[in-house]
This record gives C-alpha cells, sequence and structure tokens, in this order.
C-alpha cells in the first residue's frame, strides 16, 4: 500500500513538472533561486511534507524513551 | 521560545511574498491556475505540511495507544 502511493506521488511528481517547464526566480533576501516552477513546485511540496512529518518526532521520541523504561 | 520561531516564520514568509509578486501559471490536468509565486509556493508548502502530517497520523494514533495501554 505504501510502495503504491510512493508510486503515485512520484507519477503526479513527474507529470506536474512535465506540465510546467516555465523559468521562474525566487528571490528571498540575498539569495536567488532560477528553476523551472515545476520543480520549484516539488520541492516546495516536499519541504513542507518533511516539515509535517517531523510535527510526530517529538511524539515518537517520547514513545521510544517510555518503551525503553518500560523494558529495563 | 515557540512564539519568537512562529514570528521569525511569519517575518521570512511577509518578505518572500513581498519580493515574488511575478504572476505565474502552474498546469494541474486540465486546471490551470494563476496567482503570483509567492502565493502559489506557499500554499503548495502548507499542503505539504498537511500531506506529511497525514502521512504520519497512523503511526501516531497507534503510537498514542500503546502508551495508554
Amino acid at each position: 500500500m505504501n510502495v503504491l502511493v510512493s508510486l503515485m506521488l512520484a507519477g503526479l511528481a513527474v507529470y506536474v513538472a512535465i506540465q510546467n517547464p516555465g523559468v521562474v526566480q525566487l528571490l528571498l533576501g540575498p539569495f536567488e533561486i532560477t528553476a523551472s516552477s515545476g520543480i520549484i513546485l516539488i520541492a516546495c511540496f516536499g519541504l513542507g511534507m518533511l516539515v509535517g512529518m517531523s510535527t510526530s518526532i517529538p511524539s515518537g521520541w517520547r514513545a521510544y524513551r517510555m518503551n525503553r523504561a518500560k523494558a529495563s | 521560545m515557540r512564539t519568537i520561531l512562529a514570528f521569525a516564520l511569519a517575518l521570512i514568509t511577509l518578505l518572500f511574498g513581498f519580493e515574488n509578486q511575478r504572476l505565474v501559471n502552474i498546469q494541474l490536468g486540465p486546471y490551470t491556475i494563476e496567482g503570483t509565486v509567492a502565493v502559489i509556493m506557499i500554499s503548495t508548502f502548507i499542503f505539504g505540511i498537511l500531506t506529511g502530517i497525514l502521512a504520519t497520523l497512523p503511526s501516531s494514533i497507534r503510537r498514542r495507544r500503546l502508551m495508554k495501554g
């Protein structure tokens, strides 16, 4: 199931990248990124996914410590 | 600490929004979305955050149940 969802997401990402080849310039203070809009969209989405997944790290760490305390 | 972090993030988002006001067209299948680069990038980022939270939700619920039981 997980593999299927991952494959679907990857396929969707490739589709978006192919459909949006136009070059876009991103500015943030002194930094400047120029890339195709599809690539930038995918990067933004991936970064957001990482941030979203990292929200479960504290509770996971707590559960891991509790399990270790129970085991010892 | 969290308030300072949230304030810094809001400031960076504002700066990003002011600096990237160029219009861009995004094709998604049969749909075309037109908006400024900043709005499209920020909404994509938020959509990614929601997807990430949804992806970890089942394991979080399972872990919480295990911790209670």
